[in-house]
C-alpha cells in the first residue's frame, strides 16, 4: 500500500502541489496580479516560461503538423511528455528555446513561433543537425522530435494518433464479446 | 534477504536459466537466480506502448539510439522470464534440410545434430505446449495480411522461377489453444508481455515448477561482475531497486555477493560476453580471443511496404507473426509482422520510396500523411537469414556493452527480391534505416562465448574454470534461420542432461 502511495506521488506532481501551495500562500500574501509576468508564467506552467512551452510545442506541431485529414501533435499533448523527465528533454528546454530564436532572428528577424509552416520545418531540419554550439544540441532536438512522435503515434496520453494510423487498440474483445459457448 | 552462500547460482532467468534453474532444483541442489529485471505476472502487463512502460519490460543496447548513430541495436526482454516474457511465442526448430546443407551447420560441434537435439526439442514442446495453430486450435489461424504475404512470397518466386520449392505455412507457437481456460485472443500484443496468461513464457512454465522445487529467483538484482573464490566462485552483485530505468546499465558499485560452488551465466548475448568480459581478470585464464567476437544479428531485417487499394492487409489484426515462407535447401526465412505503430513510426526509423526526397527526414506533413491508415494497408515482413556473425562489443570504461560492426557487413540478398517483389505489386516500398543509415536493429542475437571456442561444448563450462557455465544464446556457433528460443531451451536441456550425469 505504502509503495503504490509513493509510487503515485511522483517528483513532478510534489513539484506541482508544491507550486500550487505557493500561489495560494503567495496570492493570499500579496495577490497574483502584483507578481512580474515572468513570474506567473514560471509558477503557472512547470518551471518554464509560456514562450519556452510555445516554442517547444511549435516543434512538436512542426514534427507532426495537423492536417485536413487529422490532428497533431499538440492534440496528442506533447508538451505533456516532453516536459516530463523521464524523457531527459526537459533540462535542455531552455537551451533549445535560446539557440532556435537566435537562429531564427539572424536569419528571419524572427521568432521561431511566428515562421509560418515551411520556415520552421527548414529550421528544424537544419536545427536537428546543427543546433547548439558545434552540433551540442542536436540530439536534445532530435529527441525532442521523437517524443513528439511517440505521443502522436504511440498514443500515450490519449488515442488522437493512433486513431489517425488505424491501429485498433481492443479489436481482440470482438471475438471475447460474441464469446465461445 | 538473500543467502550468502548456494549450490548453485545462475545469473539471468531466460530460455536457458529457467530450465538450469529447474533441473538443478530438482535434482536436490540449492540454487539462486539473479535476475536483473522485475517479476511480472499477467496482472501486471499492460496493452500501452508508453515508454516509461516499455523501458522496465525491455532493454536496448545501445541504450541511446534514438539519439546517436549506431550500427546495430539490440532489443532484449527483462524481468523473471527474460525474454520468454516479450516473445511472439514463436517457437521454431531449425530447418533439418537445411542443418544437412548449409556448409556452417557443419561446423557445429559434434553432438549438436538434428538428430542429437530432437529428442530435446520434442521435450521442451511438449511442455511449452507447441503446435501448429489450425481451424480447431485458434481463433484465427491466419490472419488477414498473412494472405497478402502469402501473394508475395510467391511473387518472389516467380521470378526465381521455381515456386515449387516454396513452403508457406503457419508458424510453431507455444500458446493455449482455444478449448484451455486461459485461451489466446490473437491480440497481438505478446511483445508487451500476454495479459491473457496464454503465452506459454517461462514464467508460466519452467519457473513455477523450479520454485516449488526450492529454487529462489532474486529479482532486480544484476551481477556485474564474478570471481574465483574457495573451491567456487563469488557473484557480486547489486540492486536495481532505486533505479528508474536503464538499469541494465552498470551504474555504480557491488552491494554484495553471493558465493556457489557453480555458477551458470544465462544472461543472453551481449550480457554475457560482457559479464564474462569484466570477470576474466579474476578468474583463470581462458581462451579470451573470441569472447564478444562473431555475434550474429541473425540476420534480422524488416521490410515494409504500403500496399496499394483496398488489399485488406489489417496489419494489427491477429498474432504478431504467424506465418512462414521459405525455400527448401535456402538459409532465410519470411515471415509477416506485427508492430504496433509505435515501432515503425519512431523506433525503428524508416519511410517510403515516395518519400524518398525527404528521406533523411522522419517527421513533418508528408511523413505523415503517408501514414494515414496505415494501420490497414502497411504489410511488414520480417526476414530472418544466415549473416556473417560480425557483430563485436567491446566495454566501455564502466563496464557497459558498447556494439561494433564490420563495414564487410552485407544482408540477405533476400532483402532486395523482395523488395522487388513488392514493387511488381505497385506498392509503396519502404526505405528502411538500414538503406539510409546502415543502422541494423535485431532482436536475436547470437554468439560471443561460441561454444568450442570460449567454452566446451559438452558442457558449456568456461575452458580452464571448472564449475562456470554458459547456457544461452551467446553459446551457439552461427545464426539459425529461425528465431533461436527453441534451439536455446533445447541445447539448455540437452547440456544439463551432461552437467548432472
Amino acid at each position: 500500500m505504502l509503495e503504490k502511495l509513493i509510487k503515485k506521488i511522483t517528483r513532478r506532481d510534489f513539484l506541482k502541489k508544491a507550486g500550487k501551495g505557493g500561489i495560494i500562500i503567495g496570492g493570499a500574501a500579496m495577490g497574483i496580479g502584483t507578481l512580474p509576468k515572468a513570474a506567473q508564467s514560471w509558477i503557472t506552467s512547470d518551471c518554464f516560461t509560456a514562450h519556452q512551452k510555445k516554442t517547444i510545442e511549435c516543434i512538436a506541431d512542426t514534427a507532426v503538423p495537423p492536417t485536413s485529414d487529422g490532428p497533431g501533435a499538440i492534440d496528442a499533448r506533447a508538451w505533456e511528455l516532453i516536459k516530463d523527465p523521464f524523457y531527459e528533454v526537459s533540462r535542455f528546454i531552455p537551451y533549445i528555446t535560446w539557440d532556435i530564436d537566435t537562429f531564427c532572428y539572424r536569419r528571419y528577424r524572427m521568432r521561431f513561433i511566428d515562421l509560418d509552416y515551411e520556415e520552421r520545418e527548414q529550421v528544424l531540419l537544419d536545427r536537428e543537425v546543427r543546433g547548439g554550439l558545434w552540433g551540442t544540441l542536436a540530439p536534445a532536438y532530435r529527441m525532442t522530435i521523437n517524443v513528439a512522435k511517440i505521443a502522436f503515434f504511440g498514443g500515450v496520453i490519449n488515442r488522437v494518433g493512433t486513431d489517425y494510423v488505424g491501429f485498433p487498440y481492443e479489436w481482440w474483445r470482438e471475438p471475447l464479446k460474441k464469446g465461445r459457448g | 534477504m538473500l543467502p550468502k552462500y548456494a549450490d548453485v547460482v545462475i545469473i539471468g532467468s531466460g530460455f536457458g536459466g529457467s530450465i538450469a534453474a529447474l533441473r538443478f532444483a530438482q535434482s536436490d541442489k540449492k540454487v539462486v537466480v539473479l535476475e536483473m529485471g522485475e517479476r511480472w505476472s499477467k496482472h501486471d502487463f499492460e496493452h500501452t506502448q508508453d515508454p516509461q512502460y516499455i523501458y522496465r519490460l525491455y532493454r536496448d543496447y545501445p541504450s541511446d539510439y534514438l539519439i546517436k548513430p549506431s550500427p546495430v541495436v539490440i532489443t532484449q526482454g527483462m524481468g523473471v522470464g527474460g525474454t520468454s516474457l516479450v516473445y511472439c511465442g514463436i517457437l521454431e526448430r531449425i530447418p533439418e534440410d537445411v542443418w544437412e546443407n548449409h556448409p556452417v551447420f557443419a561446423k557445429w560441434p559434434a553432438g549438436y545434430s538434428p538428430d542429437d537435439l530432437s529428442e530435446y526439442y520434442e521435450k521442451v514442446e511438449e511442455k511449452l505446449n507447441v503446435h501448429e495453430p489450425d481451424e480447431e486450435t485458434s481463433i484465427m489461424p491466419i490472419p488477414p495480411r498473412a494472405r497478402v504475404m502469402d501473394d508475395v512470397c510467391k511473387n518472389m518466386g516467380k521470378t526465381d522461377q521455381d515456386t515449387e520449392d516454396l513452403i508457406i505455412r503457419n508458424l510453431n507457437v507455444g500458446i493455449e489453444p482455444k478449448q484451455s481456460e486461459d485461451y489466446c485472443r490473437e491480440c497481438g500484443w505478446c511483445t508487451m508481455g500476454c495479459t491473457f496468461g496464454a503465452k506459454n513464457d517461462m514464467a508460466r512454465t519452467y519457473i513455477p515448477e523450479a520454485e516449488k522445487a526450492g529454487a529462489i529467483f532474486a529479482e532486480r538484482c544484476k551481477a556485474m561482475f564474478i570471481t574465483k573464490a574457495f573451491r567456487g566462485y563469488r557473484v557480486y552483485y547489486r540492486s536495481t531497486t532505486s533505479i528508474d530505468h536503464d538499469y541494465h546499465l552498470v551504474t555504480g558499485w557491488p552491494l554484495d555477493s553471493i558465493w556457489a560452488r557453480r555458477v551458470v551465466i544465462a544472461a543472453g548475448c551481449p550480457e554475457s560476453p560482457a559479464l564474462l568480459m569484466r570477470s576474466r581478470r579474476f578468474l583463470n585464464r581462458f581462451p579470451d580471443k573470441d569472447l564478444g567476437q562473431g555475434i550474429s544479428g541473425n540476420g534480422d531485417i524488416p521490410v515494409g511496404a504500403i500496399m496499394p487499394g483496398d488489399t485488406g492487409v489489417n496489419t494489427f489484426k491477429g498474432r504478431p507473426m504467424s506465418r512462414i515462407c521459405r525455400k527448401k535447401n535456402d538459409d532465410f526465412i519470411i515471415v509477416d509482422m506485427h508492430a504496433p505503430p509505435i515501432g515503425p513510426a519512431v523506433k525503428y526509423r524508416g519511410t517510403f520510396e515516395s518519400l524518398r526526397e525527404e528521406a533523411a527526414q522522419f517527421w513533418g506533413e508528408k511523413y505523415k500523411l503517408t501514414l494515414k491508415n496505415y494501420g490497414k494497408r502497411l504489410l511488414i515482413l520480417a526476414v530472418i537469414s544466415m549473416d556473417e556473425g560480425n557483430i563485436t562489443i567491446k566495454l566501455d570504461a564502466n563496464g557497459n556493452v558498447v556494439i561494433r560492426r564490420s563495414s564487410s557487413y552485407t544482408i540477405s540478398e533476400v532483402y532486395e527480391k523482395l523488395k522487388d517483389a513488392f514493387r511488381e505489386m505497385k506498392a509503396d516500398v519502404g526505405v528502411t534505416d538500414y538503406d539510409l543509415t546502415g543502422r541494423l536493429y535485431t532482436a536475436h542475437p547470437i554468439g560471443g562465448c561460441k561454444m568450442g571456442s570460449v567454452v566446451d561444448p559438452k558442457t558449456l563450462e568456461v575452458y580452464n574454470n571448472p564449475g562456470l557455465h554458459v547456457i544461452d544464446a551467446s553459446v551457439l556457433p552461427s545464426a539459425t534461420v529461425v528465431g533461436p528460443a527453441l534451439t536455446v531451451a533445447a541445447v539448455a536441456e540437452k547440456v544439463m542432461d551432461e552437467i548432472l550425469r
